[in-house]
This record gives C-alpha cells, sequence and structure tokens, in this order.
C-alpha cells in the first residue's frame, strides 16, 4: 500500500511539473491569435454573455470564410467571473502563454482599465465591447480602443433627442453613484440638456449594487420628484438593467408617470419583461437597431447557432469587434501580424461599416458614432430614432 | 529508541518540505515559468496575508470579523493615494486637499504608514463594536464594511469616488510579496506564541476561566482586532499594487466571503490554515478557468460549463464543512511552525537527524514488505 502511494505522489507531482512547463508562450506565428476576456459569471454576465456570443458567431463566420487575410483566426478565451483579479491574471495568461495578438471584451471600466493597463505594457491591442468610458485612452495608452461610442456621445445624443424631438424642458437626474459608467452618463446628460436650454430641476443619487439586490427600495428618490411641486417633464435615470426596471416601476405606482430616459446600461429585454406596463414612454440610447434590415443576417445567424434572439446590443458590437479586426487587418497591416502592426493597423481604421454604425479610430481610440434611440413598447425594444450628436460643440 | 522516529518530526524532513520545495518552487517560478505564474503566485502570498489576518481574529481569539475586506480597502486606498505622483492625483482627482497631493513616499514607507493608519482606526471602530460578540458582532464588522465603502464611494475628493483609482507602480514583485508575507506570518506566529496569543486562546476556550485568571478581555480583543486590520491593510496595499486599480466596489462582500472561505478551509484555528486556504482559493479558479470554456477529453467534447469554478467550489466547501469542519489544518501550526522554529535549522548540523531520517526510511520499508 505505502509503496503504491509513492508511486501515485511521483505521478501526481510529475503531472503538475508537466502542467507548468506545457504552456509557455510561443508567438510569431503567421496568423493572427485572439484573446476573448468576457464575464461569463458574475454581476457583468447580463451584458457579457450575449457579446461573448456575439464574437463567436462572427469568428465561426469569418474563419468559414476563409479568415483574415486567409489564415484562419485562432480563439482563446476565459471565464473572467466579473472579478478583477481574475481578470488581470488571465490577461497576463492569455499574452504570456497562449501568445495572443489582440485582446477582445474587457468587462467593465475598470477591469478594462486593469486589464488594458497590462496589455499596454505588452504592447497588445485591446478591443472593449461594453465598456464606454470616453477618458479610456488617457487612463490606459494608446492600445486600448473602444468599439462603442464613448459616454459623452450617447448622453448628449439623448439631450439633443429630449430637447427637440420630445419637447421635454424640465428634467429630474437620478444616478447610481457607484459605478463610473452611471456618473458619467448623468453628468454628460445634464451638461448638454442644459446648454441645449433645458432646465435640470434638481438631481438625486442612490448607491444600488449589482450584487446586492435587496436594496431595491428607491422611495426617497420617488419622494424628492413628488415635493418638487411641478412634474418634471422627464426623469434621465443613470442606471443599470438590475434596478432599471425596479426604479420604472416604483415611479409609476407613484403617478410619476412622465417620460423616463436613460442610456445603454438600461438596454436588455429583461427591463421591459420585468417592469412591464411602468416600461412604456422609456426612451434610451443604445448601439444598434435590430429592426433595421442590415441586421437580418446576423439576427438570423445567431438565432441559428444559439436558439435565441441577442438580448442586447452588446452581441452586435461583439460581432462587429471581429469584423473590425478583419477590416483592420486586411486594409492596413500589410501582412504583418505582429501586435504593434495589428494595433497601428485599427488605429488607422477610418469608416469601418458594422452593424452598430460608422467607426473611424482618426480622433483618438474612442468613436464618435451613431446613437439609437430605442422606446420600450409593451415588453419590446422599438427603435424610434438614431442621431449623430455634433461633438464638435464640446 | 527514546526519540521520535516520525518523519514529520524530524528536522531534515521539516527542512525539505516548508524551506527547500517551497524555495526550489518559488525559484522556478520566477525564472522557468514566467509572469502569468509569477503574477499567480503574488496573488497566492497576498491571499497568505489576508487568510492569516483574518485567522487572528476569528480562529483564535474568537471574534468572528467580517470586515476583513473594509480593512483591505483602507489599506489599498491610503496607500495608492501616497504612491501616486502629484500629476497623477491631480489628473484624477478633482479638489484633492493641496498637501495631500504634494506627498508622495516610497512603496515601503507607504505600506507601513497605510497598515498604521488602518490600525488605528480599527482600534477606533474596535473600541466601540466589541462590546458585541458572536453573530451580532459578525453582523456589524459586515455594516462597517458597508459603511467604508460608502464613504470611499462619496469621498470624491479623496478617492475619486466610485471610478476608482488607477495607475499605481507595480511594485508588489514576487520577492516583496514573498518578504512581506514571511514578515507578516513570522509577526503574527511570534504574537500568537506570546503571552497575549495564549491570552486570545484562552478567552475564546473559556471567556470567564480566562477573566478569572486576571486576562483582560477587551484589551486583548482590542489587541487582536487591531493586530489583523493591520495585516489587513498590508494585504490591501500589495493587492492594490498588484492590480494597479483600485475601486470600492472590489472590496465589498465578494472580497469578505472570499477571505472568510480561504480562512474556513484552511482552517482558522490557526495561521498554519491560511497556507492551505490561500492556495485553493487562488490556485483551483486559476486552473478551473482552462475548462470553463470548454475542452476535449479523450475524445470527448465537453461543451462550455459557464461557473465551473463556482460549482467546483461550492461542493468543495460543502465536502469540507461535512467530513473536516475544522478545516485542512485544524488547530495545527506544524506549516508555520516548522517555518520558523529553530529547531528545523540547526537540527540540521546534527548527525543525529540523519540517523533518525535514515531510520524512519527504514522503517517504513520494512513495514511495506
Amino acid at each position: 500500500m505505502k509503496r503504491r502511494n509513492r508511486f501515485l505522489s511521483a505521478i501526481v507531482i510529475g503531472a503538475l511539473a508537466a502542467t507548468l512547463f506545457a504552456g509557455i508562450a510561443h508567438a510569431g506565428e503567421d496568423h493572427i491569435k485572439v484573446g476573448g476576456l468576457f464575464a461569463l459569471t458574475g454581476w457583468f454576465d447580463s451584458y457579457d454573455v450575449a457579446g461573448s456570443k456575439g464574437f463567436e458567431l462572427a469568428l465561426d463566420q469569418i474563419n468559414a470564410a476563409g479568415g483574415i487575410d486567409g489564415h484562419e483566426v485562432e480563439y482563446v478565451s476565459y471565464d473572467t467571473t466579473s472579478d478583477l483579479a481574475t481578470a488581470t491574471s488571465l490577461t497576463i495568461k492569455l499574452i504570456e502563454q497562449d501568445g495572443v495578438d489582440v485582446l477582445v471584451g474587457m468587462n467593465d471600466p475598470n477591469t478594462d482599465i486593469a486589464c488594458g493597463t497590462i496589455a499596454q505594457e505588452y504592447g497588445i491591442p485591446s478591443l472593449a465591447t461594453v465598456s464606454t468610458l470616453p477618458y479610456t485612452q488617457e487612463r490606459v495608452g494608446d492600445t486600448a480602443f473602444l468599439v462603442p461610442y464613448g459616454d459623452n456621445v450617447q448622453a448628449s445624443a439623448m439631450a439633443e433627442y429630449a430637447y427637440n424631438e420630445l419637447g421635454i424642458r424640465t428634467v429630474y437626474v437620478m444616478t447610481n453613484n457607484t459605478d463610473e459608467f452611471t456618473l458619467a452618463l448623468s453628468k454628460f446628460f445634464q451638461q448638454h440638456f442644459v446648454e441645449l436650454g433645458g432646465t435640470l430641476l434638481s438631481e438625486g443619487d442612490f448607491g444600488a449594487e449589482y450584487d446586492d439586490n435587496t436594496n431595491m427600495d428607491f422611495s426617497s428618490i420617488v419622494n424628492q420628484i413628488l415635493a418638487l411641486g411641478e412634474t418634471p417633464d422627464a426623469v434621465f435615470l443613470g442606471c443599470f438593467t438590475d434596478e432599471g426596471p425596479i426604479i420604472l416601476k416604483q415611479l409609476r405606482e407613484a403617478g410619476i408617470d412622465c417620460t423616463c430616459l436613460s442610456g445603454d446600461g438600461l438596454d436588455d429585454l429583461s427591463v421591459a419583461q420585468i417592469a412591464g406596463e411602468a416600461s412604456n414612454n422609456t426612451y434610451f440610447s443604445t448601439h444598434v437597431n435590430y429592426a433595421d434590415p442590415s441586421t437580418d443576417e446576423f439576427i438570423a445567424a445567431y438565432r441559428e447557432k444559439y436558439n435565441e434572439d441577442p438580448q442586447n446590443a452588446f452581441a452586435a458590437l461583439a460581432y462587429d469587434a471581429a469584423y473590425l479586426l478583419k477590416y483592420a487587418v486586411e486594409n492596413y497591416a500589410n501582412g504583418d501580424y505582429s501586435p504593434a502592426s495589428i494595433r497601428n493597423a485599427i488605429a488607422q481604421v477610418t469608416d469601418f461599416e458594422g452593424l452598430t454604425g460608422t467607426i473611424s479610430y482618426a480622433d483618438g481610440n474612442v468613436p464618435t458614432k451613431t446613437v439609437f434611440i430605442n422606446e420600450f413598447k409593451d415588453g419590446e425594444s422599438l427603435n424610434v430614432t438614431h442621431v449623430l450628436p455634433d461633438m464638435d460643440a464640446e | 529508541m527514546k526519540k521520535s522516529t516520525r518523519f514529520v518530526d524530524n528536522s531534515l524532513f521539516r527542512f525539505l518540505v516548508v524551506v527547500l520545495l517551497p524555495v526550489i518552487i518559488l525559484l522556478l517560478v520566477h525564472f522557468v515559468a514566467g509572469n502569468y505564474y509569477e503574477s499567480v503566485f503574488i496573488l497566492f502570498f497576498i491571499n497568505i496575508i489576508l487568510a492569516a489576518s483574518l485567522n487572528l481574529t476569528n480562529g483564535i481569539t474568537g471574534i468572528f470579523s467580517l470586515g476583513q475586506a473594509g480593512f483591505m480597502a483602507l489599506g489599498a486606498y491610503i496607500s495608492s493615494i501616497l504612491t501616486l505622483s502629484e500629476t497623477m492625483k491631480n489628473a484624477m482627482v478633482t479638489n484633492m486637499p493641496e498637501w495631500l497631493t504634494k506627498i508622495q513616499l516610497p512603496f515601503w514607507a507607504a505600506m507601513i504608514v497605510a497598515a498604521c493608519i488602518t490600525m488605528i482606526i480599527a482600534g477606533l471602530i474596535g473600541f466601540a463594536i466589541l462590546r458585541a460578540k458572536g453573530h451580532y458582532l459578525a453582523v456589524i464588522t459586515l455594516g462597517m464594511v458597508i459603511v467604508i465603502k460608502s464613504v470611499l464611494d462619496n469621498a470624491n475628493n479623496l478617492t475619486n469616488g466610485s471610478r476608482g483609482l488607477s495607475g499605481m507602480s507595480k511594485h508588489s514583485t514576487l520577492l516583496v510579496t514573498v518578504i512581506v508575507a514571511l514578515l507578516s506570518l513570522f509577526i503574527l506566529y511570534r504574537f500568537r506564541t506570546s503571552a497575549f496569543g495564549r491570552s486570545m486562546i484562552a478567552l475564546r476556550d473559556d471567556e470567564d476561566a480566562a477573566a478569572s485568571l486576571g486576562i483582560n478581555e477587551r484589551s486583548i480583543r482590542l489587541m487582536s482586532f487591531m493586530v489583523s486590520a493591520f495585516f489587513a491593510a498590508v494585504g490591501g496595499c500589495l493587492w492594490a499594487h498588484l492590480q494597479r486599480t483600485i475601486a470600492p466596489s472590489l472590496f465589498y462582500f465578494d472580497k469578505t466571503f472570499n477571505i472568510l472561505e480561504m480562512s474556513v478551509l484552511g482552517g482558522m484555528a490557526s495561521l498554519s490554515g491560511a497556507i492551505p486556504g490561500a492556495a485553493v482559493l487562488t490556485f483551483l479558479p486559476q486552473f478551473l478557468a482552462n475548462f470553463s470554456t470548454g475542452f476535449t477529453i479523450f475524445g470527448i467534447n465537453v461543451p462550455q460549463i459557464n461557473g465551473l469554478t463556482n460549482i467546483v467550489m461550492s461542493v468543495l466547501f460543502i465536502v469540507m464543512i461535512i467530513f473536516r469542519k475544522q478545516g485542512v489544518t485544524g488547530s495545527s501550526e506544524y506549516l508555520v511552525g516548522s517555518l520558523f522554529s529553530r529547531s528545523t535549522y540547526t537540527g540540521l548540523f546534527r548527525k543525529q537527524t540523519y540517523k533518525d531520517f535514515a531510520h524512519a526510511f527504514r522503517r517504513k520499508k520494512v513495514h511495506d514488505s
């Protein structure tokens, strides 16, 4: 018995040592290797699961059609579990062990900054598919690109639409003060709305957590709005999908049935399903119009592969990221697949036509592109218009 | 033979297992395996510090605290503000007091200052809350995590609010982390084996009996709470300078329970428990990440399993609680004790050690056949 134990432990130690040395990086091959950092579990999965699916779908299509420049694209991805520490070590793993040339996904703004900083040190370009932080480039460096527009763009677009089209003159702004994204969104909306000539009646903060669904009582905010004396033309919600429907319900129950406005944080079919009728008369900015015929092909392919409709715009954004990479490399990389060359190729992208609008990185790594405005109506998310805000005014 | 001839008591064996083997692994990790393994090992050593600091209160003194993430956050924030350069602070934080932007300390100084400030804050908090015991204390410390997070979220001109801070230099290298972890374990171990430590254990086992022997309950408990906060802050400081991005939401319930899991899994009642606990909670998620996106084994395709890590961890945890609820090490200080006891090293210079080692080895063989 004892001897066998020793034999077994020798095998175990041998196996451990083998795994330790097995995966040391082999970079410099003649095809592109993409590393995916998506949160498939944890609080961020409502955005990233769809994104991961969209990205894999696009890669399947690209490889079936002969790959990029005739070379098959290799894809390695890990679940970041919405945890920053896991995400950063996986970033190093993707770069060093798997030898990826470009990173995609990058989760929320904080994770994007942390992982993007590491990628920057290695000179590996990263394409963020969900983060909309406008000053990503200043915080990380020139290898960090966003596929979506920045929060300043979407908030301005929403302000213009609300003021010009919906005829809204007075707003109340409420903000989830626990996240970079919601704070930036509300700040830019206020700024632009007031510039246009609108009036900010008042504003309120709340601290709902993504991982803490118990704290979902927004009565203090509701009471603040009631105490204004007049009902504002609109309430702007700087919030996420988790608390969004609950806020809508509580507002409507208190008799505040004015227009509600929000950003792409509210973009999920689940919002309309949970809030039901309360979600009517709610407008939010998003990245794509799924009713447009140009997206039919994508939706059909998505449905065929996953047997469901894309839940939100992040599937289309990640899908665009894959084709953006193909476009950049085929047009600007001149057959050089080193990370530095890919970064320069992406930076040169002008007028890439994707599902989510036209992407150019001429004026920095955060594109200014068309903002789609959707409305919730009877449990569905319907596109009402699209706006290309005039950002030169800033 | 009067002397024990068991392998585990032999100095040579102890030296091989707790000193030589880890040193070889670390050298391999540093020189051969590459930055990924190095970053995971750095995280492992930081987790050891955090779990050991929690064991001091939860397992050894019997103050069941859930506040470790809060102290970790304080350590991370204070040290980051102190090490960031003036230009970085001005670029990120609006309206930071001018005297604070001007301060820039070296990493080691920032770590010690951050840990001391956190210890003082823990002293103030502990003075108020340590009257409570058991579940009540656990809930209060959990509340403390919420309070600390809310303060960090809203003190915009100090912490940049929920946007967090980024751009710290990478000071937490493997060497630095190993040195700090060894120092922390050494100090905690000496603390535990001192008269204070024995008082703590006495208090945990029977408060009234301990009090009757003249042990000042309140001061001992407060001291334990403060020392624990000190090392949690050290861990937080290292963590911040490893990840280089911090935000209040990163030091919340998830983090607190993560540290608690390490502590419970490894063995709450000993500092040694921090080592197996941190090992499982650090290496297992990294290892399982390879499989969660689907893999092929013996020609069979296993599809993508979302949340594989969560499933495996929770099953492991349940099995552990049912079959070995004292954790891997229980209250045995074998690992840390061997590492820091002089006999492990002096024993190497005695002939008897080698004779015993050979004898123990032979005896095993005899038993085998």
